[in-house]
């Protein structure tokens, strides 16, 4: 009677054991998953609207009426898309420091991002949006953002 | 007799197995050409990335595949959750586990003949911008990329194998614009 009571018992706490270690093993999993979103928060700029003519946020170090910049940071990382097309438009979304800018094209209805290491830049710059060419007429809204860790997103 | 029937119910049986078989195939021909994207033929290898970059909220890549390596680079065809075909570029020497550089489009292949990753720059005391690199996927119907002047000359000009292209031009050039070239040798659209 007692060793069946017992053995009970025994079947109760490697159940429970067993329930535990699921739960820890998916609170890991799960933190391992959120992560790098809640870290990308970690040196984030972004940046909404039209140019040119907008006054920087932090100030631009090439092309100060047509640009957008960020502040200086160690970025892994530059997104931007066109938001409302009105017209053919293109900007230069990348990377400056005070004698280096480097960038990609984004014209109407594109989304790209790139990296310092693809403009062959040192990461501690600013993240910069350049309405391109600079005597543009047209003008449309563009999203930019910049992180030091993680995604960029809209 | 016996034996005739016989031997036309296995040689009738063996077609229509034959003939099960071939259609099977074809089927699957066409389901496989159907993944890849139209205006770009080349199909590449799939591949598994180890990245998130970009992918933020809940976009995730559900299928990347290896277009080419040229140049040190790797390019991507990448197929995102939210169904958006985007392309991307990687250092060749990664192990295909990191993206550097991406592009997604309306408007490529099937309107726009490149989908361009160029690298556009200054140094200083020079400020005005030039291509620094010609980076960047193109559509079937573009044979090769260069770079231009303002003049509109060809400074440099690449050729796009496996709907890819990659040349590097320096800091001293003085290309301005990319443009894509046709078949004959003619500027597909207006220089970018």
């Amino acid at each position: 009677m007692t060793s069946r009571a017992d053995s009970r018992v025994g079947e109760s706490m490697k159940r429970a054991l067993s329930f535990l270690l699921a739960l820890a093993a998916a609170t890991f999993v799960f933190a391992l998953e959120t992560a790098p979103s809640a870290l990308a928060d970690f040196g984030h700029w972004s940046w909404q609207g039209m140019l040119p003519g907008t006054p920087s946020q932090f100030g631009c170090l090439w092309y100060y009426e047509t640009e957008t910049c960020s502040g200086w940071n160690n970025w892994t990382f530059s997104d931007a898309k066109v938001g409302t097309v009105v017209s053919d438009s293109d900007y230069l979304a990348g990377f400056e420091n005070y004698n280096t800018i480097r960038g990609v094209h984004v014209y109407s209805g594109e989304e790209k991002g790139t990296t310092p290491e693809a403009m062959y830049m040192n990461r501690y710059s600013k993240a910069m949006t350049l309405k391109y060419p600079y005597n543009y007429a047209a003008a449309n809204e563009v999203f930019s953002c910049a992180v030091t860790l993680g995604a960029c997103y809209f | 007799m016996y034996r005739r029937r016989v031997a036309t119910v296995v040689a009738v049986t063996a077609a229509s197995i034959g003939v099960v078989i071939v259609a099977a195939l074809a089927a699957g021909r066409v389901v496989s050409s159907a993944s890849a994207s139209p205006g770009i033929s080349w199909r590449g290898t799939p591949v598994k990335l180890g990245t998130r970059m970009f992918t933020g909220g809940n976009v995730r890549i559900v299928q990347a595949w290896l277009l080419a390596k040229r140049g040190g680079l790797a390019f991507y065809r990448l197929e995102r959750s939210d169904g958006r075909n985007c392309f991307a570029t990687g250092k060749a020497a990664d192990f295909l586990r990191r993206i550097n550089a991406f592009a997604c489009s309306d408007r490529f292949p099937e309107t726009q003949p490149l989908l361009d990753l160029s690298v556009i720059g200054a140094d200083r005391p020079e400020t005005s911008l030039r291509v620094i690199a010609l980076i960047g996927f193109a559509a079937d119907s573009v044979a090769s990329v260069g770079a231009v002047d303002d003049a509109g000359q060809i400074v440099a000009r690449t050729p796009v194998v496996h709907n890819v292209y990659m040349l590097h031009l320096g800091e001293d050039t003085r290309a301005k614009r990319v443009q894509a070239f046709g078949d004959s040798g003619a500027p597909l659209g207006a220089p970018r």
